[in-house]
Order: structure tokens, then sequence, then C-alpha cells
């Protein structure tokens, strides 16, 4: 019988894209990124703009013009404080 | 005789204290968890504190009462009980009913996740309110309330928390018959029930405070 994979929610979709950002070097690649979170282009869509309004993450640009995603303070705080709000929610069911 | 000599200080003065204690941890609950929601901007935990904020409110509204009361027994200025008891039925109505509509939305605004279902909480809320002009019957009102509380129980079903949030939305009604039946209970039944709505309350914080220290 195949594995059955668990559906993401969506605070650990966002600790997870965060995450990634943080292990590489606060600096990743839009593509990158994509190729890692293991979501569709849709859905990665979705949650990057979320994540940028939310002031988790930014876009900068190295000498050549390419594009990176980085961690903000606000996105190295959610990191930091994941456990903590997903045991809030979990237990208050929000 | 006057109005002052019917009035009795230590029942006043132990409702006016009750009420400015819950006011207080109702805004702690909601104070507390700001620092979550700032980092987190999850709307679960948006809501979740809007919810506290409208029972800080509806509880603000019963002292805005009581010190108009007061006023009005120093003064010895004569307002009819009816319209003073009228408008702070609708203020206190109106926000109980906002915070329950926002507690059962913080436990599924994932599966109604649209603005209308807030304009709906606030116009349930506002029809509510409007069943008093049209001849206020309290048994109608308490079982509107207990009809969003089996909502809370319902959509939290299979979660420890729903017996926490339906107890304190229980308190809540209870507060509300209180309120307005005051001869149901006598002071010292009135003081237990107090006493107990506290350590509830009391309860829900160490568990908010378990998280959002």
């Amino acid at each position: 019988m195949g594995k059955v994979e668990r559906k993401r929610e969506r605070l650990e979709i966002i600790y997870d894209i965060i995450k990634i950002i943080n292990d590489n070097h606060n600096s990743i690649r839009p593509t990158r990124l994509l190729r890692q979170s293991n979501l569709s282009s849709k859905s990665f869509s979705d949650y990057f703009n979320e994540l940028r309004e939310k002031e988790l993450i930014k876009e900068i640009y190295d000498k050549k013009g390419r594009k990176y995603i980085t961690l903000t303070d606000n996105g190295f705080k959610y990191l930091e404080k994941y456990a903590v709000i997903k045991g809030f929610v979990d237990e208050f069911n929000l | 005789m006057s109005a002052y000599q019917h009035f009795d200080l230590l029942r006043f003065g132990t409702e006016f204290a009750y009420s400015v204690v819950i006011v207080i941890m109702f805004l702690f609950i909601y104070l507390k968890t700001k620092g979550l929601f700032k980092i987190s901007k999850y709307r679960g935990i948006r809501y979740f504190r809007n919810a506290f904020l409208f029972f800080a409110l509806a509880y603000a509204s019963r002292i805005l009462y009581h010190s108009v009361k007061l006023m009005l027994v120093a003064s010895e200025y004569h307002v009819p009980g009816r319209v003073l008891s009228v408008i702070s039925l609708f203020l206190v109505s109106y926000f109980g009913s906002v915070a329950i509509g926002y507690l059962i939305y913080s436990s599924i605004w994932k599966k109604v996740e649209h603005w209308k279902f807030l304009v709906f909480i606030h116009l349930f809320a506002f029809m509510v309110i409007l069943l008093f002009p049209l001849g206020f019957s309290l048994l109608l009102f308490i079982v509107i309330q207990l009809g969003m509380i089996a909502a809370i129980f319902i959509v939290n079903r299979g979660k420890k928390i729903r017996y926490l949030y339906s107890l304190v939305s229980l308190f809540w009604i209870f507060n509300m018959i209180i309120l307005y039946t005051r001869s149901l209970l006598s002071f010292e039944a009135k003081l237990v029930f107090q006493v107990l709505s506290v350590i509830l309350l009391s309860y829900f914080i160490a568990k908010v405070l378990k998280w959002a220290k």
C-alpha cells in the first residue's frame, strides 16, 4: 500500500517556505524556492504574495540584476515563534 | 422616599467591581495575543482576539449602565429606568452577540473564508437587538444565544477547547439573565456566580499564557 501523505496546513507551508530561505543562508532564487517548497506554481505564487504582503519576506537584487528572496526581521521572528504560534492555533482550534 | 434611599452601595459596588475585573481580563487576553498576531498575521488569531475585544466591550457597556445609574442616583435626576435599560440592553447584547459570532468564525474561517460572514455577524447581532423594540423577550434572546453556543460546540467538535468556549459563552448568557432579572438570584448567589466567572476566565487566561507569554 502506498504511503499516504498528509496535506500540509497553511501555517506549516508558510513555515516551510521561510525555513527553506533561512537554510539557504537567507538568500534564494525564486525558481529554486518554488522547486524546494513542493507547491504548484499557482499555490506558490499565492503564498509568495501573501508572505510579501505580511512583510515576512522581501525581494532583493544583486549587481547583475538577479532576483533573490530573503527573510525580513518579521520572517526571522516567525521562524523563532513558529512552535508557539502553531501550538496556540491548535489549542484554540483557530 | 428618594432614589438614594433605595440605593444599595454594597450590591452596586460588587456589581461594578465584577464588571471592571471581567473587562480587564478580556482585554488582557486581547492584548496578550497581539504579539502572536503581529508576527503571524494569522486570520484565525485575529478573529479570536476580536471575540475577546467584543466581550470586553459588552461588559464595559455594563459598567456604563452602572455608572449612569450611579450618576442619576447622586444627582437625583429622574430618567425612566426603562430608557436606561433598553440602551444598555442594545449595547450589551449587540457586543455580546458579535463576540460569540467572532468566536464561531475563528474556528470556521478556513472553510467559510469570506468577508460576507463578518458582515453577517454584525447584521445578525443588529437583528437580535431589533427584537427589543418589537417587544423584548429574554427567553427568545436566550434561545438565540444558546443556538450560537450550539454552533460553537459543533464547529469545534473533536476539540477539547469546545467545552471552554461553550462555558465562557454560557457564563455570558447567565450574566445577561442576571442583569435583566434582578430578583432571580440572591446577592450571595450572584456573588458565588461572579467568583466562578472570574475563576473560569482565569483558567482561560492561564491557557492563553501558556503560549502568549
